[in-house]
């Protein structure tokens, strides 16, 4: 890369708010470690299949839908760990009407 | 170790009760930051079920059972808190077990607490903790090595007989080598990653880290196997780890070594250590191999790619919704973004790395591109154990450095996890065992790398090791 990449656009992406000192300090280290990987335009790998996971999955990995706790405990105890929640939903703040 | 410590559960010289007090009273004293939380209550309550079951049948014949452990901070235990090393999981509190932790509370394992960690596994220190950095035991002005440092410096330092770590560039390894203990990472899909926080998923392994080899071994064979829960898991059957290490002797080995690995750069002591090992492994019979992974060079940039981008969606849950901390907001993408700002740096740097990876645009020159060498990288290994049954080398090219010393520089402290990286890539099992000291007495670690779903294989070699030419016991495990 020529330039370094948009460290604004990147983090809005991320949802990540970023202070301009931080904009800063991230842009050079990430520019400096995205240098060191332009190494790897020197491997030939045009006919090089991308590896995902190391060893193929042995078989496909599909099991019968079975239920196997009691659904209403289970999600209580999930709910429990919720921040805010709302007649068993996550409650969050406004979603729709505001600009972002 | 731990069969010693079984010896005196079965005589009734102690019980677990009183085992656990004695390392809960070594955490309370602790000047290592170890520990993120402790679990006294529980594990007292454990220890007492485990001593009652040998009153009334004497137990069970595993060599774990009510023997006390600590868990690394990324693995979910239910109702016992659970951070991540990280701010934004300050409070949270797990509703489920990972299942590594099932099947330790299976053998009545009096869990002593979580364990200090880089944040999300994000590092190779341990100075990347909301919670304050691991200090060395072997000398606290040094790091201990990471992201598992607490992990490894508990056992180091005798707070708990073994503890679980985890392994995605060498997490488990490297604090190992640096505080002196023993550390294995299995093959990749040898233990379940159900309720491992997840880093990288095509990396990340749970690993035993212990005193001894053959204490691993048992560890490792209460955690490996099948688990149903995930989808990665092998259903390969699980070996006799135990009795494998026991045999050690019956096994020579050809043993590779790999000529990228020793092109300059290592610690002179590190050097020489290493030099040593192999003249003594040699007069035992075992025969050196030269073996070439020409693409070496290029594991640390594939692994900055690869492991930051499955970091960048791994952690994308993250966002003050259905668990951990929140951060008010008047709007939705607010709250992400503030909630979010609670990462410490490290981990901001990878997200956004990984992010721009795989952004559009960027994703073939980048992802795909690491993805791709990360096949070469595989394919050099399987044709250098075509020659070989197990690879030696180096843990890292240095002994533990100081704390301050490499955190201001992000692409020095990458480099430094040279050694272990491809291992992960490859999705290798690979030991870490202690071979001795530099002329400052911080410790030498050397790797043993299998072949995938070898672990009986580095487990002998590392037997080879720990029984013929070095062990150092910790201080404070004679109980």
């Amino acid at each position: 890369m020529e330039h370094g990449p948009d460290l604004r656009k990147i983090a809005h992406l991320s949802r990540l708010y970023l202070t301009d000192a931080e904009l800063d300090r991230f842009s050079a280290q990430i520019n400096q470690i995205l240098h060191y990987i332009q190494k790897l335009g020197e491997v030939e790998t045009a006919k090089v299949e991308p590896m995902i996971y190391p060893h193929e999955l042995e078989r496909q990995q599909l099991r019968e839908d079975e239920v196997r706790e009691n659904a209403e405990t289970v999600s209580r105890s999930v709910l429990e760990c919720a921040p805010e929640e709302f007649h068993d939903n996550f409650k969050v703040p406004q979603v729709l009407g505001l600009a972002e | 170790m731990i069969l010693d410590l079984q010896k005196k559960l079965k005589e009734k010289k102690i019980s677990s009760v009183e085992l656990t007090k004695i390392f809960l009273k070594r955490i309370h004293e602790d000047d290592t930051n170890s520990f993120i939380t402790l679990n006294e209550e529980e594990a007292l309550k454990t220890a007492q079920q485990a001593d009652g079951e040998r009153e009334k049948n004497g137990g069970s014949s595993s060599p774990l059972f009510g023997i006390p452990i600590a868990v690394k901070d990324v693995l979910c235990t239910k109702g016992l808190r659970t951070t991540c090393g990280s701010r934004i999981l300050e409070n949270y509190v797990p509703p489920y077990d990972a299942t590594v932790v099932e099947r330790l509370k299976k053998n009545k394992m009096p869990i002593l607490g979580k364990l200090n960690m880089d944040e999300f596994a994000m590092g190779s220190s341990n100075e990347n903790s909301a919670f304050g950095p691991v200090r060395n035991p072997c000398n606290l002005d040094h790091v201990p090595g990471g992201s598992s440092g607490g992990s490894a410096a508990a056992v180091r330092a005798a707070l708990a007989p073994l503890s679980l770590g985890t392994d995605t560039g060498g997490s488990v390894r490297l604090p190992a080598a640096y505080t002196g203990v023993v550390g294995l990472k299995p093959t990749y899909g040898r233990v379940s990653r159900f309720g491992l926080v997840a880093y990288a998923s095509s990396l990340d392994q749970v690993g035993p880290m212990s005193v001894t080899v053959q204490d691993s071994a048992a560890l490792l064979q209460a955690i490996a196997g099948h688990d149903i829960l995930d989808a990665t898991s092998s259903q390969k059957p699980v070996a006799d780890y135990a009795r494998d290490a026991g045999n050690y002797k019956q096994k020579k080995f050809k043993i590779g070594l790999p000529k990228e690995y020793f092109v300059g750069g290592l610690q002179s002591e590190v050097q020489s250590m290493l030099e040593e090992v192999k003249r003594q492994l040699a007069k035992s019979g075992h025969e050196f191999i030269e073996v070439s992974l020409p693409h070496t060079d290029y594991a640390v940039a594939v692994y900055y790619i690869v492991a930051v981008s499955e970091a960048s969606s791994n952690l994308s849950r993250f966002d003050g919704v259905r668990f951990g901390k929140r951060v008010p907001a008047n709007s939705l993408v607010e709250m992400y973004e503030r909630t979010r700002a609670l990462f410490g740096e490290e981990v901001k740097r990878r997200i956004l790395l990984g992010s721009f990876a795989l952004s559009a645009g960027y994703y073939d020159a980048y992802y795909k591109k690491a993805c791709q060498v990360r096949r070469l990288i595989q394919q050099d290994f399987q044709k250098a154990f075509e020659a070989v049954d197990v690879i030696l080398s180096p843990v890292s090219p240095t002994t533990a450095f100081r704390l301050g010393e490499k955190n201001q520089d992000p692409l020095q402290m990458y480099l430094n996890d040279i050694f272990t990286i491809p291992v992960n890539l490859a999705g290798l099992p690979a030991l870490s065992v202690p071979v001795g000291k530099d002329a400052q007495g911080l410790p030498i670690g050397l790797q043993w790398i299998g072949k995938p779903f070898q672990e009986s294989q580095i487990l002998q070699a590392g037997q080879w090791i720990e029984k013929e030419f070095y062990f150092e016991m910790p201080k404070g495990f004679d109980v």
